[in-house]
């Protein structure tokens, strides 16, 4: 039973929990390489001095190629 | 293809990561999350280099009068980066080596700009290397960032905590364009002494950019200063003491 809840809770923390994606409002950084790069405006969150972001970086077949 | 999405924090003061990766996703090409995962349990936040996004990110997100248009959606960045993926790749810039820094008992006079007490960070102006030439002036500063690596045993990873910067200044225009910069590591080794240029700053996206146009265009040369950046940097961890 504990397990069952365990693989429950992490189904609904990969795919259920997950921030809605569609309220992003990525921007393309220019001259960043090779791999397309991304940040995301709707996802800056202040706090004095800093900042927290999202950063979107794209791969061809998965993270560390092209 | 996929994307992975990367949470982090980053400081507009001092041009830096600020401790690690808060979080990451991986998405598909639909934009939809795959898997995640939480915060790094420890990093020490770094210094990054004109290369990175961040060189790029930060001055216009630091700027308070930056209004950024409505972007993508993950789905249609994906779909973006599948067309820039299929054209060809552009031309890799050449490397451009700036020369080697002053040795760190060279004579300096490195004198506080700014100090951090929250964090430790601490940033010098050499005054022996400031040249100024009408509205113009080229400067040296040095940025420490407090080191909070807990002591070995725990790794002790390469991060970039010092950066000497070479910056040209505009007093009129109150603009800092950055020309060289190498950086060091905690053990003060140094990584490559890199010259390629980076964004045009000023002094509204960059509070410590406005210290060093405030000290070098209307400022003088103050009382106490360093003679050495070993010396700067001695002053700067009797500030924030490294982790024993």
């Amino acid at each position: 039973m504990r397990l069952m809840k365990s693989i429950i809770a992490m189904f609904a923390a990969t795919f259920i929990a997950a921030p809605a994606m569609a309220q992003a409002s990525f921007q393309h950084v220019k001259d960043s390489g090779p791999t397309p790069v991304y940040w995301d405006a709707a996802s800056i969150k202040r706090s004095g001095d800093t900042f927290e972001i999202d950063v979107l970086q794209v791969y061809k077949n998965g993270a560390g190629s092209r | 293809m996929s994307g992975n999405i990367t949470r982090t924090r980053l400081s507009c003061t001092w041009s830096a990561t600020v401790g690690g990766t808060l979080g990451r996703r991986t998405i598909n090409e639909a934009g939809k999350v795959l898997d995640q995962s939480g915060p790094e349990p420890f990093s020490q936040g770094s210094f990054h280099g004109p290369h990175g996004w961040q060189a790029r990110v930060i001055p216009v997100v630091c700027d308070p009068a930056n209004k950024t248009a409505k972007g993508l959606t993950a789905e249609q960045a994906m779909a973006d980066a599948k067309v820039r993926l299929a054209a060809p790749p552009a031309a890799e810039p050449v490397a451009k080596r700036a020369p080697a820094p002053p040795a760190d008992t060279a004579a300096a006079r490195f004198a506080v700009i700014r100090e951090e007490r929250s964090t430790g960070n601490m940033s010098f102006l050499d005054w022996s290397r400031v040249s100024r030439q009408g509205d113009k002036a080229t400067v040296q500063v040095l940025d420490i960032l407090g080191d909070d690596t807990p002591a070995p045993p725990e790794p002790q990873w390469r991060y970039s905590v010092f950066a000497l910067r070479t910056i040209t200044l505009d007093c009129k225009a109150l603009t800092l364009a950055q020309t060289a910069y190498v950086t060091f590591t905690k053990s003060l080794e140094s990584e490559f002494p890199d010259a390629a240029p980076w964004p045009v700053r000023t002094a509204k996206d960059w509070p410590l950019g406005a210290d060093i146009l405030g000290a070098v265009c209307d400022g003088k040369e103050p009382a106490k200063t360093f003679p050495t950046r070993a010396a700067a940097v001695a002053h700067q961890r009797a500030f924030h003491p490294l982790k024993k």
